[in-house]
């Protein structure tokens, strides 16, 4: 290999871009060098410029994607982007894209991960023994002869990297490979590619929201924002400035971000730490362990605390009451098995689980879009399996990840209609339903335009609005976190939490744990189709062996109070902030 | 729902077969059928597709399901058959009455002969075989080797692999149409309803997010396979599994081949005509 293919295996010179129909770049006068062995994290909120950076890597940008591209991009030191067609770049830059559903077309595992593989000509037994070794590195040798369809999120998204790993290219480019996983799931894939960084010399380009997970394992991290570099350098420099970059919307590791506001408030902390061990060991020596011991549990705020059995207000009536439930998939893949679970009216509730445990499959029954193989749904007193679909329309609504899955109208307006006429409302009441609900989500001044060109954000409030407009007693928010980033999330998340306190009952699937420490006051584990853990979020988080059962792990400032010693488990930074105050040696003192 | 539309490998002596001899099986039944309106005939021939399909371990019922949502369309045509086609020799014909009666303000007189039923039901059967011959081929040949099938037989490879991927494709578009469906009921959107138009305007409801997902979703999928190399160097692409005409591929290629002269020489030379059947019916 020439030298200067092993120094430098991607080279960003100037780069910016705007896309055809759009008014300005995307990206702006970037200039990144990757060489090998080295991986490189970039992070930032939505419209940061993160997808036309990896699209850019291979090719794609601007051969497929078309639009004004401005400087200048080399790969493996000499091949210049704007030269060479998509799949003789992408021989060297190998590009796993954020969706796995759309990345894999082959009707087998073993098919999809040779697939590049074969179209670059390498020798058959060469990629027959690529293929043993990625099966086995990637846990997907018993599913090798399944259809890529046919696995979980997380092992689609470890197909769609093997598919990548097995031409080997020198350069790889993961756009947030872990957006569908659960956080051990994450965690696995994450540490795989640093080490196949690290092992086999690869130069890699990291596009992730979760730092949790990354702060060890990159050597050098950009934060953009808007198409520009905000802060570049290793994680702990970036780190340094982790309350702006907590302002700007991302989601960073909770106990730097504690450390950084314990440092603000006077605390003469030397660093910031990273992860929670150094959290311990920097923070140790602060607190009287005694006092911290004999803390009492701060008041419920935001219906935290309230349990199943208090939740909603005690003696509040069951709305939701699956009985026995167990669903069998046509293909005969059992998802659920003999599950029971209560939720009172006006409960916030989490449902967590990892990869394929049952969540969707539970709460589909619960508008009647599926059926139950054996036991009972009731919804509001409505058998879900014999309801009408105008009944569950009005008690259950559903909204789903995808905003683009919903929408069918060409007007907002209308769109927010849709669920009204098909009830058979009168005009005058689908009129002020409409009104009331775009109030509500402050969309009045969408009212008029074409769903199809708003934001991605805006759409999903158009998405929440049209339910809302139906006025149901329960609100299911599938995976509102996935592919979004922590700012978006959180404004879902708020929004469930103004029409919770409107008297809403709300059910929230998600991955993530810290959304569900703030927001869920009962948190209801699942694992292998039924129910492994249904408590108070405060109680759930503590059942640390537990939640490993179902790859799940408790927020990391639940993870410190429990190192330090605390009785009961902090959810939230601010919980831990204040706990940590009172307890500071010499706190007492007035010191 | 969507993987019953794909490939699957079920291990059977179909999915052993050559592609190109499947390819020729799909060849020989479809060409067949368009010399063919007899409905016995053409009963037959469905038979046998699900016969092949019962070989290649697809279970019947599935085959069946999965011709439920086409019926709207089968029925359409078969209306339209019925009022639209006529016996070459109307004075000759078996009249049984009229569709619309003479006299009827407006419409013209639409007259039925028991030619213009058995003739629309061998329509009828034609629209069956073809996409029910069109799916078994799908779930017993891997777009892979249809690519290598059809490369084989001289097609430029591009075409082969662009082939292969729209098949790819189905399954695709089929979870998109499954969730946007969903989406909708969960809205009280409703599509099992009596009146045509009524049910025609419901389904363009979901066809304007399962179009713009499924382009969505088309961008990402070719964005994917051009960055796995896809046209890279198509004419050195390796075969991880070489195929080679047995004996048994040469057997069957015999018996397709066999079939597909036979069948179509007797359409061709209208032995196979509906009339047959009309004479096993009594009808001279």
């Amino acid at each position: 290999m020439p030298v200067e293919e092993q120094a430098c295996a991607l080279a960003y010179e100037g780069f910016g871009f705007t896309y055809e129909q759009g008014e300005s770049e995307v990206v702006r006068d970037l200039s990144l060098q990757l060489s090998q062995g080295r991986v490189v994290l970039i992070t930032g909120p939505s419209g940061a410029g993160k997808t036309t950076i990896c699209r850019a890597a291979n090719g794609l940008i601007p051969h497929e994607f078309k639009g004004t591209m401005r400087g200048r991009i080399t790969v493996a030191g000499r091949y210049d982007s704007r030269r060479y067609s998509v799949s003789a770049l992408s021989k060297l830059v190998g590009l796993l894209q954020q969706d796995p559903d759309t990345q894999l077309f082959n009707p087998t595992v073993e098919d999809e991960i040779a697939f590049g593989a074969c179209n670059y000509g390498l020798p058959a037994e060469t990629i027959r023994q690529r293929l043993e070794q990625l099966l086995e590195l990637t846990r997907l040798s018993e599913h090798r002869r399944k259809n890529p369809h046919q696995l979980s999120g997380g092992q689609q998204q470890a197909c769609a990297l093997a598919a990548i790993l097995a031409f080997d290219p020198q350069t790889l480019i993961l756009d947030e490979p872990t957006s569908n996983i659960d956080p051990l799931g994450s965690q696995e894939v994450l540490r795989l590619v640093a080490r196949l960084a690290r092992e086999e010399g690869r130069a890699t380009l990291l596009i992730e929201h979760k730092l949790d997970e990354m702060v060890h394992l990159v050597d050098e991290m950009l934060v953009m924002d808007r198409g520009q570099v905000l802060h570049r350098g290793s994680v702990r420099e970036v780190l340094e400035h982790v309350e702006y970059i907590d302002s700007v919307g991302l989601s960073v590791p909770q106990v730097t971000l504690l450390a950084a506001r314990l440092r603000s408030a006077g605390w003469p902390l030397p660093r910031l730490p990273l992860d929670v061990t150094e959290a311990v060991t920097l923070l140790e020596p602060f607190i009287e362990r005694a006092s911290l011991a004999s803390l009492p549990v701060p008041a419920p705020s935001c219906g935290l605390d309230a349990g199943p059995h208090s939740a909603g207000g005690v003696g509040a009536e069951t709305i939701i009451e699956v009985s026995g439930l167990s669903h069998v998939y046509r293909d005969g893949t059992p998802a659920l098995r003999d599950l029971d679970l209560q939720i009172r009216r006006g409960e916030f509730v989490a449902i967590l689980g990892q990869n394929g445990s049952g969540k969707t499959t539970l709460v589909k029954h619960f508008n009647g879009l599926l059926k139950p193989t054996s036991g009972t749904v009731r919804v509001a007193g409505l058998d879900t399996a014999r309801a009408s679909i105008n009944e569950m329309a009005t008690t259950v609504g559903f909204i789903f990840q995808n905003p683009d899955t919903q929408i069918c109208k060409l007007k907002v307006y209308d769109e927010l209609a849709f669920g009204l006429r098909n009830l058979g409302l009168p005009e005058k009441q689908v009129r002020e339903r409409v009104q009331q609900a775009a109030e509500d989500l402050e969309i009045v001044h969408l009212l008029d335009k074409n769903p199809f060109l708003l934001s991605m954000g805006e759409k999903q409030r158009i998405a929440v609005a049209a339910v809302l407009a139906m006025q149901p007693s329960v609100l299911v928010l599938d995976e509102p976190t996935t592919g979004q980033d922590y700012r978006r999330a959180k404004e879902i998340m708020d929004l469930a939490v103004r029409l919770h306190a409107a008297g809403q009952t709300v059910v929230v699937i998600t991955h993530d744990m810290n959304l569900a420490a703030e927001y869920c006051q009962r948190v209801v584990v699942m694992a292998n189709g039924h129910v492994l853990l249904d408590a108070p979020t405060r109680q759930a988080f503590q059942a640390r062996e537990t939640l490993q059962a179902s790859s799940l792990r408790a927020p990391q400032v639940t993870q410190l109070g429990q190192q330090l010693g605390a009785p009961w488990a902090w959810l939230t930074v601010n919980e831990a902030l204040a706990a940590l105050c009172t307890v500071r040696k010499g706190a007492g003192d007035g010191a | 729902m969507a993987l019953e539309l794909s490939y699957q490998d079920r291990g059977s002596i179909i999915h052993r077969l050559d592609p190109r001899v499947k390819l020729l099986w799909w060849l020989s039944i479809n060409i067949t059928l368009t010399t063919w309106n007899d409905p016995l005939f053409l009963f037959l021939l469905l038979a046998s597709v699900f016969a092949y399909g019962r070989i290649a371990r697809i279970p019947v019922w599935q085959g069946v399901r999965q011709l439920l949502p086409i019926l709207p369309f089968v029925i359409f045509v078969l209306l339209a058959n019925i009022a639209f086609w006529r016996p070459a020799h109307p004075e000759t014909a078996h009249f049984i009455g009229y569709v619309i009666p003479r006299g009827t303000p407006v419409l013209p007189p639409v007259p039925l002969y028991w030619e213009t039923v058995v003739f629309s039901i061998g329509t009828m059967l034609r629209l069956l075989v073809l996409v029910e011959s069109t799916l078994v081929l799908i779930k017993t040949v891997s777009p892979a080797e249809m690519a290598l099938a059809v490369a084989r037989m001289g097609v430029p490879p591009e075409i082969g692999m662009a082939l292969s991927m729209t098949i790819a494709y189905i399954p695709v578009v089929v979870a998109q149409l499954v969730s946007v469906m969903e989406a909708q009921q969960s809205r009280a959107w409703k599509v099992k309803t009596s009146n045509p138009i009524a049910r025609f305007r419901a389904y363009t409801t979901i066809a304007i997010p399962t179009f713009f997902r499924s382009f969505q979703a088309a961008e990402a999928m070719a964005a994917a396979m051009l960055s796995r190399g896809f046209g890279y160097d198509i004419d050195h692409r390796t075969e991880l599994k070489p195929t080679r005409f047995s004996g048994q591929d040469w057997a069957l290629t015999a018996l397709f081949a066999a079939f597909l002269v036979g069948g179509f020489l007797l359409g061709f030379f209208g032995i196979v005509q509906y009339t047959l059947t009309m004479r096993l019916l009594g009808f001279r």
